[in-house]
């Protein structure tokens, strides 16, 4: 059986773990550090965090990077004073006291990339590079099914490269 | 101190990674990055990118997954020069007369955008998220080290914060 479509390789929504919209940057990391674990050489869990909304809908996606990102970064990294060795410790400490800082707030919202269920995998492969990311939410009749990611395109590139 | 935490201490060395040539056809670069890894109940195992050499060993770039998903891309505008009714018909300098894709097209080129195994992990954190990229080359006096992923920092700030 040959997978052709995103919905061929895309992970069902129910394998990720998820966190509300209004929970802090603290939390969405610890989240996905405990979803996460490292056996036999391998990191098992997933990448990116979902992200609910009211009455439980999903509303968008938090990846690693973007919350690595999220500490204001662009700030720390523009000031001539601040040291290399120093930097961690500003770093560290705004990612703990940013409790003002929401989910909702550094989410990439679910409505800014998405991909059709009945898209090919070449759409998938060349959408993914057009906006620079490594995940997709896929979206079946309006409603989000499943995520598409990077690595799922690598899984089926034999039919196509050979 | 845990905040001075150094690369040396989270990175991926040398050691473990897959090393192709930049002239192989993007199937053999797949089946080295295969052989090297393998998924078993849902998990990836092993390494995700792979160190690109030319056949004298010296290192040229870097091929990740956005590399095997910039193949499809060129195989999309060849399909479009091959089908469209140009009069005019020219590929990009250098490519080869046989449109096969090869490493050197994918790849990223190993640049200037490097951290050292002494550096501090913020020092990683800084330049992923300046640049964009989520695989840093580890770079100590002229030779490559190892890589450090963007999971390997964020298990480390997981753990710090």
């Amino acid at each position: 059986m040959s997978k052709n479509i995103a919905a061929d390789i895309m992970v069902p929504l129910n394998d990720y773990v998820s966190i509300s919209k209004d929970a802090t940057l603290f939390d969405a990391i610890k989240e996905l550090k405990h979803a996460m674990h490292n056996r036999g050489g391998a990191w098992h869990g997933h990448r990116s965090v979902l992200v609910l909304g009211d009455k439980g809908k999903l509303a968008g996606i938090l990846t690693m990077s973007g919350l690595l990102r999220a500490a204001g970064i662009k700030e720390l990294d523009e000031d001539p004073f601040i040291k290399a060795e120093s930097w961690g410790w500003y770093y560290v400490n705004k990612m703990r006291q940013e409790t003002k800082v929401r989910v909702r707030d550094i989410m990439r919202p679910l409505e800014m990339y998405t991909i059709n269920s009945n898209a090919t995998v070449l759409e998938v492969a060349l959408t993914l590079l057009k906006y620079q990311v490594n995940t997709l939410p896929v979206m079946q009749k309006g409603k989000p099914v499943g995520i598409v990611r990077s690595i799922d395109v690598f899984m089926v590139i034999d039919d196509y490269f050979h | 101190m845990p905040l001075s935490q150094k690369i040396a201490n989270i990175m991926v060395s040398i050691d473990n990674l897959p090393i192709i040539y930049n002239d192989y056809l993007v199937a053999q670069a797949v089946a080295v990055l295969r052989q090297f890894s393998h998924r078993q109940d849902g998990t990836w195992y092993g390494f995700q990118a792979a160190l690109v050499t030319e056949p004298t060993g010296h290192l040229v770039g870097l091929l990740t997954l956005r590399g095997l998903l910039r193949a499809f891309k060129i195989r999309a505008i060849q399909d479009h020069l091959l089908t469209s009714d140009a009069e005019v018909f020219f590929l990009p300098a250098g490519s080869n007369d046989n449109l096969d894709i090869l490493v050197r097209d994918i790849m990223r080129p190993i640049g200037l955008i490097t951290v050292s195994s002494k550096d501090n992990v913020f020092e990683a954190v800084r330049k992923m998220v300046k640049h964009k990229i989520n695989l840093l080359p580890v770079v100590d006096d002229d030779h490559l080290v190892g890589m450090v992923r963007t999971i390997d920092v964020f298990w480390i700030v997981g753990e710090l914060i």
